[in-house]
């Protein structure tokens, strides 16, 4: 997969003093599964701000799903249980909001677009009626002025002979088409927050630049905040303000996007981007990539999770978690190693 | 393929089967043990040369087979099914007479099994593990295995003898109760239809311990297709989806989700169909209840051999067709299912 | 590692582990129903209170239960209670040799057409699409009612309406087996058909057929009760349960003339559906993997 040149510069710089919209603080999310109780998500914390747009990157199972779903409670309650920390979302505590505050956030406030567009279409539903029942409930339209809009949107997010369209399954739709039409759904009642969980994963790569195009200018008409899961850094370099990167259920390093690719600081981020593949660098060897496995989170290690994998590893990294701490402007790290970061080859 | 062609061809299918249906009853009346001219006409019949040689003529008993087998065809698309030795009338007439108390019962239990069954298994599935569920389970479970004529006694029982709420084992209507104007011979129908309110309450009171009884098996079976439809269905993603555009679980149980869990059901009312025709042989027995499930008794009883094999007839035509409804309902409902494609 | 999207995914009612012991429970259950009664046919002579048939007593005549007469007495004043013991020695025999007889004419039918295939298989399919396209119940009433009444009239009714089920059933199977390695293997080591048939192919039927057939077995005596009740089956003094169950028609207000006999058929064919679902659990691989699917 390329990469997209690393282009963050279409959002004006930040203005100063802007609130966050979002705040997260030490969220815990808990799994029971048959083979046991795995702690998901631990102690993760970070801020969004209106109009910031927020990259998680990780390997598949490191928790970036888990967190982003926790936040408007979507996580079934049968297996997953929140199990502390605090969402606020503009004033509003997501965690202990009634079901009714939770209703109109949910959609009105927060859009969602899911990983796999296919499964996350109600197949015996048409479009329609799909795209039409959030704006009906949190902007209180009629059916008709509903279908309006729903046909604006789908004009929105380039689908072709719209009114044709809304009336069809989505088995009807191709892939590409599906996942455009899910952010059409997303946004259909003017939220502030998208949540964007590993949404061009299961798309070729053409239809992922096409999305990609999309939620930039949405979010610059819009002036949506966005926070985006995926294991594709390539995605994030062309996509976000910010990155965090997780491993084993915790944030180890936060930084703006241009830091991130320049100067990592985590080994973890380092070995990362090394595994992705460049157009402008030669390279004779095989991509490396990270040898072993993440650890179990059902019994999770006492000291960094990642030093079994870890290159740099140290005596007291078996047995001490590193806690996230300031290594730089907006730039924090869950490392033992010297606050110089190590260039990345 | 358009729905019309499809609908068109899937009848065309259900032609050889309803020959092949007719080659049976054909079978069963000439070449069972015992001789045929009895059957058809009965001890005193057989006795009469006169009648027997209209007999013989009219059905072709001296022609061979094949031969008898068209003038049985014949027949049958005339609509002559023969004469019953009990009623001393014509079999098609009497089946003409006889139908809509069959099918009036028949639908009635089928509005009970659909609305119960749905109703049940929606309970279940949201107190799943709970004693609802439990209760929606064991229900089931006895309604696989239970006689459904010892039902109706039971049934009988309890909210007549012992509870006054329903009428005894008469039939229909109440002796001091008159009979609606003919519109489609289904009371329940014909009195709503020409405004007789008591007549109407009559009939239904009449109606609903039948139907209970009859549709008790399929809304035991389909509380448990739906159960087990919407756990399965119960975490996928699409439902989480509609949560996430801020829909209610009201709203989600209803529009999202028992959709999906109905499209099983469908095939299950169509094998209901052919069920409750062969409960209803059974169940207006118990209940002195005047259709063809009833008139089959009586006349196999008396070894009226005509009258049997026309109902045979008509309800292994109605069983073929509601099969081929029940497709075409399928394909329909389920957009998932590219017809022809 | 699980994605958690897919965990979502995955109801957790699904997780198989707590599945296996609940259904051995019913296996078990029903099979200690099913010893009993078996036991109850071979014994009964020895121990019953009364004759069925013939111990009459009009002076105590649709008597309720009580210590002489546990089940209480019909309008003849005979016992329900040996009444119903008796009746197993109707019931059991008449639906294990239905069901046996359907099996083997219908396997060796159904086998025939999907080994021979052809014209032999095209005949079969269509005479099963049509029996299959009567209800059981109205198809075996026609053929009771052209026999007349009897236990053997019976016997052959349910024969004749359940051979076809078997024999799409085996052919179905043959099918799919004679398309398989080994029996490709025995065939070309020079085993003749014959021994290809009993060695390699009916071993891997039997499981199927015999899920089928237990089940059955509770269809075939709801059937067989339903055809007595209605008065086309075993003829009165005979003490078979559907019979029974319709000695209390005329008199619904003595229950206990219907009520036992129906707990007995209502208890036999639950436990041969719980011996049926056991086995097909147990047994039966393809129908566990063949679990509805999300759609279909």
């Amino acid at each position: 997969m390329t990469a997209p040149a690393p282009t963050p510069a279409i959002d004006p710089p930040l203005p100063a003093g802007r609130r966050p919209l979002l705040e997260v603080v030490d969220l815990h999310v808990r799994f029971d599964t048959a083979a046991g109780s795995a702690q998901a998500v631990r102690g993760v914390s970070f801020t969004v701000d209106e109009g910031e747009t927020i990259g998680i990157v990780g390997e598949s199972g490191c928790g970036k799903s888990a967190t982003i779903l926790s936040l408007p409670r979507l996580l079934p309650p049968s297996i997953a249980t929140i199990s502390g920390g605090s969402v606020r979302f503009d004033g509003t505590d997501l965690l202990h909001a009634n079901e009714r505050t939770l209703h109109s956030v949910r959609g009105g406030e927060i859009g969602v677009i899911f990983q796999d567009p296919l499964s996350s279409l109600n197949p015996v539903l048409r479009m329609r009626r799909q795209l039409t029942e959030g704006p009906r409930q949190h902007l209180g339209l009629t059916k008709s002025k509903a279908a309006e809009r729903a046909l604006e949107l789908l004009t929105a997010v380039g689908i072709p002979d719209p009114q044709r369209r809304l009336r069809q399954y989505p088995s009807e739709y191709s892939g590409g088409m599906r996942q455009r039409a899910m952010i059409a759904m997303a946004l259909a009642s003017e939220p502030r927050l998208l949540l964007a969980d590993e949404p061009t994963t299961a798309l070729d790569v053409t239809v992922q630049a096409q999305i990609l195009a999309l939620v930039r200018r949405l979010r610059v008409e819009r002036g949506l905040s966005v926070v985006w899961v995926t294991h594709d850094l390539g995605i994030i370099a062309g996509l976000a303000d910010r990155v965090l990167v997780m491993y084993a259920g915790t944030i180890v390093e936060q930084a703006d996007v241009r830091t991130i690719y320049h100067q990592p600081h985590h080994p973890y981020t380092q070995a990362l981007l090394d595994s992705i593949p460049r157009v402008d660098v030669r390279r004779r060897s095989a991509l490396p990539s990270i040898p072993g496995a993440p650890p179990s989170l059902i019994d999770p290690p006492l000291g960094c999770p990642f030093t079994a994998r870890c290159a740099h590893r140290m005596e007291r990294c078996d047995h001490e978690r590193p806690a996230l701490r300031v290594i730089g402007e907006g730039h924090t790290s869950a490392c033992f190693l010297d606050i110089t970061p190590k260039k990345s080859s | 393929m358009s729905l019309l062609q499809y609908v068109v061809r899937r009848f065309l299918l259900a032609i050889p089967t309803i020959i092949g249906l007719s080659i049976v009853t054909f079978v069963l009346a000439n070449y069972l043990p015992g001789d045929p001219l009895v059957r058809l006409l009965g001890e005193r019949g057989a006795a009469n040369p006169k009648i027997v040689a209209t007999y013989t003529k009219r059905w072709g008993l001296d022609k061979s087979g094949p031969e008898r087998y068209f003038v049985y065809m014949r027949n049958l698309v005339h609509g002559d099914l023969g004469r019953s030795t009990t009623t001393q009338r014509a079999v098609a007439k009497d089946l003409f007479d006889f139908f809509p108390a069959t099918i009036e019962l028949a639908l009635a239990a089928i509005v009970v099994a659909a609305v119960g069954g749905v109703a049940a298994g929606m309970l279940a599935a949201r107190f799943k593990s709970r004693w609802p569920d439990a209760g929606v389970r064991l229900l089931a479970l006895l309604g696989s295995g239970v006689p459904v004529f010892w039902l109706g006694l039971l049934a009988l029982e309890v909210f007549y003898l012992r509870l006054h709420w329903v009428p005894g084992p008469e039939g229909r209507l109440s002796s001091s109760t008159h009979v609606p104007p003919h519109t489609t011979g289904m009371y329940t129908f014909d009195a709503l239809v020409h405004g007789q309110w008591a007549t109407l309450w009559d009939a239904l009171r009449h109606l609903i311990l039948p139907a209970f009884v009859l549709g008790a098996y399929f809304l035991g079976l389909i509380a448990r297709m739906v159960r087990a439809s919407l756990l399965e269905i119960g975490g996928a993603n699409y439902l989480v989806a509609a949560r996430a555009r801020g829909m209610s679980e009201r709203r989600i149980m209803l529009v999202h989700a028992l959709p999906n869990a109905l499209i099983p059901v469908i095939t299950v009312l169509g094998l209901a169909v052919g069920g409750l025709l062969a409960g209803a042989v059974l169940t207006e027995t118990v209940f002195a209840w005047p259709g063809i499930g009833r008139y089959a008794v009586d006349t196999a009883k008396g070894l009226d051999y005509q009258a049997v094999l026309g109902v045979t007839i008509l309800i292994g035509v109605i069983y073929v067709v509601s099969n081929v409804i029940v497709d075409v309902l399928y394909a329909t409902l389920d957009p998932r299912i590219r017809i022809g494609r | 590692m699980t994605e958690t999207t897919s965990t979502i995914a995955t109801s957790p009612g699904h997780s198989t582990p707590k599945k296996r012991p609940r259904r051995s429970v019913t296996l078990t259950m029903g099979t200690v129903v099913i010893s009993g009664w078996v036991l109850v046919t071979l014994t009964v002579p020895w121990w019953a209170p009364f004759d069925p048939v013939k111990d009459q007593d009009l002076h105590h005549r649709l008597n309720g239960p009580s210590g002489a007469h546990w089940f209480g007495t019909d309008k003849l004043g005979r016992d329900v209670f040996s009444r119903v013991m008796y009746g197993a020695r109707i019931s059991l025999p008449l639906a294990i040799s239905s069901v046996l007889l359907a099996v083997l004419i219908g396997c060796t039918i159904g086998a025939a057409a999907g080994f021979f295939g052809k014209w032999v298989d095209e005949a079969l399919m269509r005479i099963t699409d049509v029996t299959l396209s009567f209800p059981a119940m109205v198809l075996a009433l026609a053929i009771a009612a052209a026999l007349g009444p009897g236990i053997r009239n019976v016997v052959i009714a349910v024969v004749l309406v359940t051979w076809p089920e078997y024999a799409r059933l085996m052919r179905g199977q043959v099918l799919s087996i004679k398309g398989g390695d080994h029996v490709k293997a025995a065939t070309a080591i020079g085993c003749r058909p014959g021994r290809v048939f009993r060695r390699h192919v009916l071993p891997f039927c039997s499981a199927v057929i015999g899920v089928k057939a237990t089940t059955d077995l509770g269809v075939v005596i709801l059937l067989a009760a339903g055809l007595s009740f209605i008065g086309v089956g075993a003829v009165p003094p005979d003490p078979e349960w559907g019979a029974l169950v319709s000695d209390g028609r005329t008199s619904i207000a003595h229950w206990w003339i219907a009520t036992f006999p129906g707990l007995a058929i209502l208890t036999v064919v639950l436990a041969f559906n719980f011996i049926g679902d056991g086995l097909r659990d147990r047994y039966d691989p393809y129908h566990r993997r063949r679990r509805p699917k999300k759609w279909r």
